[in-house]
């Protein structure tokens, strides 16, 4: 039990990051900013669940995010469902539609399943910019009532970041806690080698099907966050580059590391405050950063800090000072 | 019978440029093994700044095409100096993500530079259209599918009787082989995103006449040319332009029977179709892989 508390420590340092920044800095444009690292996070920690752990690298994260979204959206604007039942039923709508195109495409090996799922996004993509009598095609979709749960309403940018936040440290939580466990070891071992993993017993289809599901609801869950954060949301959002950023984010952070997501996060969030001026350069500054930052770090900041911190331990401590090796040691050479 | 033949037709031009795309993309994946997301921006360029130039100086066409396709080759050798000479590891993962940031790059500064204009082109030979069997055909067609054809024969008697095109295909084939026997791979792989460039480039002046080309109009277009070619098999030409001309026509067929808004989710539609039934494609062969 203490072994797996001790597994949830690097939460502690996310969890103050989380409370601590908006008490200092919380006016309400920031918290609202802070909200978006908060969905971005949650984007982030599901595709390293499949890109990161499973090394399957999906384009279909971005589209996952529109469908919650635009699920969410449309349940509450179209069909006038109650706001909590919408914002519930989005991460539902992803996972299913996640079974029906992850199915045939993890049969696919490599970079033919990223091509599939490329194919998914932006299939996703055109049918959030084309079906416009559902969702407002390209002018987006406007009437989303606020988030109200049981008489609580969510109307107040700090209110929807405490949400967003609790829900980032949710599923950071249970990320960290899938990784640890059988199933994240089954993960980690079919994306390193499939054949072995399947010699060694692991059900590397139905662990990388249900991973890519959950990295799906995890896409959901951001989406619908976003429609009630925004309340107004377009497909732009939720395009070709959409998905490539949110990859090269996660890669930038660190795949498959606990932090990378966080790092990535910050990343999104650093481009979204500093370049709205330049928002026209902004995706040319990204592509520029991120080619030299595969450069620099092929691991990822978190994953070549990591590395740097795991050559210092196994390095070997000096011998202790013995007279007599000076002797010993001339000898020798 | 006349509509079915009138919508074919309109496929046919682009059909033409996602065939080149595709030819492309099948180039530089059996020089690299990797895919160069940013062939659909060099179409993008090559017709915006043939748009640009004519507007500008109303040179002879012929001139202004030649311009821009030479400059397309430069920036298809400058894609392969920062994605792959560049690079530490040129693996084709690498590569592959290289050229996504260098789409988003020349994607930027052209919006940056054109200030989201459009540009057209005028035709080839004028836009009266040939009458055959009670449809009308734009002469543009018949040059954008001419160019198709003009390309695939010389690329053919390029990679078959020049001795570049044979050590681009022997460095494709065994690089290392290749290498020992005096085949430059960093030439072979600068030859393979110049050649990808031109033919994108072509089929940019091919397709501006038809529909006007904005800063935004490569990303889709690559994404397709992609799906033509994944659908005729990366790396074969006769599937590229099969699958080009497939795309094409299919698109058009939905878009004039159907519904015009979902065009465009076709050729996804059928890159999913293919990638879970026949993932190589119609005319390559299923390889077993090495584990």
């Amino acid at each position: 039990m203490s072994e797996r508390l001790r597994g949830m420590s690097p939460l502690v340092p996310l969890a103050a990051l989380l409370v601590v920044v908006p008490l200092l800095y919380g006016s309400a444009y920031d918290l609202s900013s802070y909200t978006g690292f908060c969905i971005d996070l949650i984007l982030l920690a599901g595709l390293n669940l499949i890109a990161g752990y499973g090394r399957q690298i999906s384009l279909a994260q971005a589209g996952f995010y529109g469908l919650g979204a635009y699920a969410a959206g449309v349940a509450v604007a179209k069909l006038e469902l109650p706001s909590w039942l919408a914002f519930l039923m989005a991460p539902v709508v992803v996972a299913a539609v996640a079974v029906v195109v992850g199915a045939p495409s993890l049969r696919l090996k490599g970079m033919y399943f990223t091509m599939a799922t490329l194919g998914v996004g932006v299939v996703l993509f055109l049918v959030f910019e084309r079906a416009t009598s559902v969702t407002g095609g390209p002018n987006g979709l406007l009437g989303i009532t606020p988030l109200e749960v049981g008489g609580f309403t969510f109307d107040e940018p700090v209110k929807l970041y405490v949400l967003a936040a609790v829900l980032a440290l949710l599923g950071m939580a249970a990320s960290r806690n899938l990784v640890r466990s059988r199933i994240g070891s089954g993960l980690r071992a079919s994306g390193v080698s499939e054949p072995a993993a399947a010699v060694a017993g692991v059900e590397t289809f139905r662990i990388r099907l249900a991973v890519f599901v959950l990295s799906g609801v995890y896409g959901g869950v951001a989406g619908a966050l976003e429609t009630y954060d925004s309340r107004f949301i377009s497909p732009t959002s939720f395009d070709f580059f959409a998905a490539v950023l949110l990859f090269v984010a996660l890669t930038i952070g660190g795949l498959a590391t606990f932090f990378g997501p966080v790092v990535g996060a910050a990343v999104l969030f650093v481009f979204d405050r500093w370049l709205t001026s330049l928002s026209d350069a902004e995706p040319l500054i990204l592509g520029i950063v991120f080619l030299i930052a595969v450069q620099l770090f092929p691991r990822g900041i978190v994953g070549s800090i990591e590395e740097r911190w795991r050559e210092r331990s196994a390095a070997v401590p000096p011998e202790p000072e013995d007279p007599a090796a000076p002797a010993v040691a001339a000898a020798g050479t | 019978m006349s509509d079915f033949v009138q919508i074919v037709f309109a496929g046919l031009s682009t059909g033409a440029a996602y065939s080149l795309v595709a030819v492309g993309f099948g180039i530089v994946y059996m020089g690299t093994r990797a895919i160069n997301f940013a062939q659909g921006e060099y179409v993008m360029v090559a017709g915006v700044s043939a748009g640009a130039i004519n507007e500008a100086t109303h040179w002879p066409l012929l001139l202004t095409i030649a311009i821009v396709v030479a400059g397309c080759v430069l920036v298809g050798i400058l894609t392969e100096l920062v994605a792959v000479r560049m690079m530490r590891r040129p693996d084709p993962g690498t590569i592959t993500v290289a050229t996504i940031g260098l789409a988003i790059a020349i994607k930027s500064i052209v919006l940056l530079v054109s200030n989201r204009e459009t540009f057209s082109l005028p035709a080839f030979s004028g836009t009266s259209p040939l009458h055959l069997g009670g449809s009308a055909l734009q002469p543009q067609t018949l040059w954008n599918v001419g160019l198709v054809i003009a390309a695939a024969v010389l690329l053919s008697l390029f990679f078959r009787y020049t001795r570049r095109g044979v050590s681009m295909r022997a460095a494709a084939d065994d690089r290392l082989m290749a290498g020992a026997l005096g085949v430059s791979y960093r030439g072979a792989t600068m030859w393979t995103f110049g050649l990808a460039a031109g033919l994108a480039a072509i089929a940019g002046a091919g397709l501006t006449p038809v529909t006007l080309m904005s800063y935004a109009q490569g990303t889709l277009l690559g994404l397709k040319g992609f799906a033509a070619a994944m659908l005729g098999g990366l790396g074969s030409m006769t599937g590229a332009i099969v699958g080009g001309f497939s795309l094409g026509i299919a698109e058009a067929l939905m878009s004039g029977y159907v519904s015009s808004a979902y065009a465009d989710v076709v050729a996804f539609a059928v890159l999913l179709a293919v990638l879970f039934t026949r993932p190589t494609g119609i005319f390559k062969q299923v390889s077993v892989e090495r584990v």
